[in-house]
């Protein structure tokens, strides 16, 4: 009896000892003083920050390996891989109401007064309803219990209908807090459900609250859709009004995005940007490096664009691997939705192809979309087509070597093109040049030609920014000359819009018919896109005659040839 | 809509005799809510207000034990003197009555708990017919009702048609109780009324729309309409037109549930309504242009024009069947690979078909062809939109955007006596902007034509939230004790 005591108290005092090693070696709980809680992610699952203009993600981990689904019904045979993930998600009751209730703010001229309701989620359901992307979904049980003293609303979601990568099984815990419900979501795939089971189960249950200790719960009940305000705001009073409130927004969010950083995140503050990263730090400057440079190049060359603007300092983060852009990109959205950025925030990757990958395409382009907006955003969104995914092109090849910027091309489409002009389907700059957005795709039609359409659009900018064109009078400062055109149709529909604004309803039914069936073609031209292009082709090629026409089209197919 | 709206938390049953009970002539059944004889009909009385419900809506109606009948004749007299009234069409002694009503209430309380219980999908339940699989969450009433015409539907397509039996079984019909859930559940985006997945495994989306019936019908004739043209061959994709005007003119098909029939081919008022319009306007889609476009709207005005001309008006019905047939069957039709494994044609290949099929050998007898076409549409057209044509018109020019046209067939559907509630209401939504005053007018009118309507009131409510908060509260929690199954969810997407 003792010997088998005292083999028993040996065996105890090894579990004891193995429990205490795989303590001190298990990832270390997420704590988040601010909303008062705890959770303790799955053992090796990635912490995910969050975007700064987030409002009710609070916490986000992805998982350290990929599930598989193939599709195997007829016409398909597609395997697609899924990442589980973990969310919280906080809805603070106080934020919900003052989202209800609405908020005044100062109300145009001839306005008593405008209230803006920032459409705060009701509840979690609502939440799912309004974001959830991953395909058709339904609460596949319920049930109402007590975890860790608090009590829990435990949901099982499963999706089913049109998933996107497979059918899918979300549980959710709703803990309720005082004054805030946090919804703890775990996603995985239905046929990985069993496998994971264990390991999400073990975290939705580590959950408990803890302490606030950094102040009041927040109370930004804002969603997407209510953003325009900061917009509106900061595109209104005299340049320096705006300057200053764009700074306000500037310091407000990039406070926000260091506030939420998880742990094995670093920050430097960059002359041009705010740079998160927590890959290593030589990758996330030389990231930094090039966009700097990206933006130094448009300061100067597209510089007289809203030359008193200040220009925001977006958010560069650097995630390490692919999987957390994704996610981080993706915020509160289903796992398998693609990610869309909107605010002043860029997410990308340390490339693994270095400088011949596609991280800095994607950079580039969401540098010079920002920096437009800053400078002029009816110019950004008034764009022809042409100009508009030719200059997109043009920097999304925007490469640093050394000191310099290089400006590679884009093979694909180029290739397209000359094909096209050897089989003489591409179309007379003439032409081109007169497009509107939807002429340029083709979107009346079937896009048929789009993709040479593209690859001519992208090599006529590039030709205009070539030093070929810089050699030639007529091509000199062209594009230039095209872009300041634009600026100066764009202020003078601005008033003409203002003067027009009510005309654009259908005042009878034959209008109404009109309107409904340019609408009805998508990407169909509005009046005022296509006076646009007109104005500005009338200010830049007006005085052309066929024989300059000629000489244009000679000098940009030498230059393709 | 047969439905019972009570107040669930009511003792219902507790009362031994139905001493205040409401039977509306389209079934409906008000029961333990006091009820009040008024001049033209009778008060109900609901914690948040009294509702009239006028006369000539009223079946039976008895308040305190006391029959709402009044004897008009002798024979009447007399029998009321034997202590007989008069119920659905019979004499009967009133304690007679009494029972069968006390009878019948209790049924439908506990069918509305049932609804109430397997109104989300998790709680569905599920029933097979001899050609489908349905899961569901409306009501089981109205699931019934559905499901036996759809397979009179299927019967019907199957005789004219040939379909080969599927592949792998029945087909799954998802019919969901709101559009809130339909949208959560099926996945389908916003503005979707239903779909049909036509790659495997197949299945039919839909939702019941309580306010307007007719639609959900339509709507489920179209869609499994897709699924039966899927039939004739599973590997092939019917192109836009001449698949779209196909399910349209299949889409007008109306059920008979006394007689247990499905007539096919009917008049899509609707759409006429459009087609009205554009030759007004001096525009008619030629023939050639329908046969070599590409996923044109007109596929479903137009489109379902020439299939309705040549099924229905014309000598080609047979050679237009082995048209549509050999499109996907013919060994003379060139096919081309489409997406998920599937074949279909192409444009030119689809109008050289259509013109071999009928004979169309020149240019003249395709033009002759057209002009018959059109020359019975003129006819069709010239005998007049029935005030039922302009109600869905303006139901479908709201549902595109087009606020004025949908605004002057409202108006003519009114002028040509339209009493139909949900028209009221839709263009009461239409005017809330621009002429408040005159939307609260018709929101009235809609209570007044359908006064056990939770949505309207609801609707009312809403709309004098700005100048009458109280009221406007008031009226909405009436809505809730009116129609305790309403889905609030569901009139915030409506609109």
């Amino acid at each position: 009896m003792g010997r088998s005591i005292g083999m028993r108290a040996r065996a105890l005092a090894l579990v004891a000892a193995l429990a205490a090693g795989a303590r001190t070696e298990a990832q270390a709980a997420h704590e988040d003083a601010r909303y008062g809680f705890k959770i303790q992610p799955p053992r090796g699952w990635k912490p995910i920050p969050r975007k700064a203009e987030e409002n009710w993600l609070v916490a986000k981990f992805l998982c350290d390996e990929k599930d598989h689904w193939t599709d195997k019904n007829k016409g398909s045979g597609w395997t697609w891989e899924h990442q589980p993930e973990l969310m919280v998600i906080a809805f603070v009751a106080a934020a919900i109401e003052k989202g209800k209730q609405g908020e005044e703010v100062e109300p145009p001229e001839g306005v008593d007064e405008v209230r803006v309701f920032t459409n705060p989620y009701e509840d979690y359901e609502d939440y799912l309803d309004r974001t959830y992307s991953g395909g058709g979904f339904y609460v596949s049980a319920r049930e109402e219990d007590t975890s860790n003293d608090l009590p829990v609303t435990k949901l099982e979601i499963k999706v089913e209908k049109l998933a996107t990568t497979g059918p899918k099984r979300i549980v959710t815990w709703v803990y309720h807090a005082e004054g805030v419900d946090f919804a703890v979501q775990a996603e995985v795939l239905e046929s990985a459900f069993d496998k994971r089971k264990a390991a999400l189960l073990g975290a939705l249950r580590s959950f408990r609250t803890i302490p606030r200790t950094h102040g009041p719960l927040p109370t930004e009940a804002g969603t997407a859709d209510g953003l325009f305000i900061s917009f509106s705001s900061m595109r209104k009073g005299t340049p320096a009004e705006r300057k200053e409130r764009r700074q306000a927004s500037e310091l407000a969010l990039h406070a926000r995005a260091k506030r939420s950083l998880p742990p094995g995140w670093q920050v430097r503050d960059h002359e041009r940007f705010l740079l998160l990263f927590n890959t290593d730090p030589g990758a996330a400057d030389k990231v930094a490096a090039a966009g700097a440079a990206l933006l130094a190049w448009a300061d100067e060359s597209l510089g007289f664009i809203g030359k008193e603007e200040y220009v925001r300092r977006p958010i560069l983060r650097v995630c390490a691997t692919t999987e957390e852009k994704e996610s981080l990109q993706r915020g509160v959205h289903a796992s398998d939705s693609f990610g869309f950025e909107w605010g002043l925030e860029i997410v990308t990757c340390k490339d693994e192809r270095g400088a011949t990958g596609w991280e800095m395409d994607w950079v580039n382009q969401r540098l010079l979309d920002l920096w437009l907006r800053d400078r002029d955003e009816e110019i950004w969104l008034g764009m022809p087509g042409w100009v508009g995914h030719g200059l997109d092109s043009y920097v999304e090849g925007a490469r640093l070597s050394g000191r310099k910027l290089k400006f590679r091309e884009d093979e694909w489409l180029s290739e397209d093109f000359r094909l096209a002009v050897k089989q003489g389907k591409h179309a007379p700059l003439r032409d081109l040049v007169q497009m509107t957005g939807g002429q340029f795709l083709d979107a009346d039609n079937d896009f048929s030609g789009l993709w040479n359409r593209m690859g001519q659009a992208d090599a006529v900018v590039r030709f205009l920014l070539s030093p070929e064109a810089g050699r030639k009078q007529q091509t000199k400062t062209l594009l230039f000359d095209y872009l300041r055109n634009l600026r100066d149709v764009v202020l003078e529909l601005r008033d003409f819009d203002e003067g027009q604004e009510k005309v654009a309803e259908p005042k009878t039914e034959e209008e109404e018919e009109e309107l409904y069936r340019k609408r009805a073609k998508a990407w169909q031209a509005t009046e005022r896109e296509q006076e646009v292009v007109k104005r500005t082709f009338q200010r830049t090629f007006g005085g052309w005659s066929d024989k300059d026409w000629q000489a244009f089209e000679k000098a940009f197919l030498d230059f393709v040839d | 809509m047969r439905a019972l709206y009570l107040a669930l938390s009511c003792p219902l049953l507790a009362t031994p005799s139905v001493a205040d009970v409401l039977v509306l002539k389209d079934g409906t059944i008000v029961q333990g809510r006091p009820l009040e004889r008024s001049e033209g009909g009778v008060h109900v009385v609901y914690p948040s207000g009294k509702v009239l419900v006028p006369t000539e809506l009223v079946h039976v109606l008895v308040v305190g034990g006391v029959e709402s009948f009044q004897p008009a004749t002798d024979e009447e007299r007399e029998k009321a003197a034997r202590g007989l009234v008069p119920f659905e069409g019979q004499w009967m002694p009133a304690k007679k009555r009494d029972q069968l009503l006390a009878r019948r209430v209790a049924e439908q309380e506990a069918q509305v708990r049932d609804n109430l219980a397997h109104r989300e999908w998790k709680d569905r339940r599920r029933a097979e017919t001899r050609n489908f699989r349905f899961e569901y969450t409306v009501p089981q009433h109205v699931f019934e009702a559905y499901g036996e015409r759809l397979e009179a539907y299927y019967q019907a397509f199957a005789k004219d048609w040939k379909i080969r039996p599927p592949r792998n079984g029945k087909l799954a019909v998802c019919f969901y109780a709101s559009p809130k859930e339909f949208h959560r559940t099926s996945g389908a985006g916003y503005g979707t009324l239903a779909y049909f997945r036509f790659v495997e495994p197949y299945d039919l989306n839909l939702y019941h729309d309580k306010l307007d019936a007719v639609l959900t019908e339509q709507v489920l004739y179209h869609e499994a309409n897709h699924y039966l043209q899927k039939l004739i061959d599973e590997d092939f994709k019917y192109p836009h037109f001449p698949g779209e005007s196909l399910a349209e003119y299949y889409g007008a098909s109306a059920w008979d549930p006394v007689k247990k029939k499905l007539t096919v081919g009917l008049l899509q008022e609707g759409r006429l309504a459009e087609i009205q319009d554009d030759i007004a306007r001096g525009e008619r889609l030629g023939l050639e242009a329908l046969l070599t476009g590409e996923g044109r709207y007109e596929d479903y005005t137009w489109g379902w024009a020439l299939v309705h001309y040549l099924m229905e008006a014309s000598p080609h019905r047979a050679a237009f069947q082995r048209f549509y047939v050999g499109l996907a069957l013919g060994k003379e039709v060139r096919r081309v690979p489409s997406s998920f494994g599937l074949t279909t044609v192409e444009p030119a290949e689809l109008a050289a078909s259509f013109k071999r099929e009928l004979g169309l050998k020149t240019a003249e007898q395709v033009s002759a062809l057209e002009q018959a076409w059109h020359a019975w549409l003129d006819q069709t057209v010239a005998t007049g939109l029935t005030t039922r044509g302009k109600e869905l018109g303006a139901l479908k020019a709201l549902s595109t955007g087009r606020k004025l046209r949908a605004k002057r067939l409202f108006q003519e559907a009114l002028d040509g006596g339209s009493r139909n509630a949900f028209v009221h209401h839709k263009y009461a939504s239409l005017l809330e902007g621009e002429d408040k005053p005159r939307a609260l007018e018709l929101w009235r009118r809609s209570v007044e034509l359908a006064p056990l309507t939770g949505t309207y009131w609801h609707a009312l409510g809403r709309a004098l939230a700005a100048s009458d908060k109280a009221e406007s509260e008031r009226l909405k929690k009436l809505a809730r004790e009116i129609d305790p199954e309403l889905d609030e969810d569901a009139l915030v997407w409506d609109f």
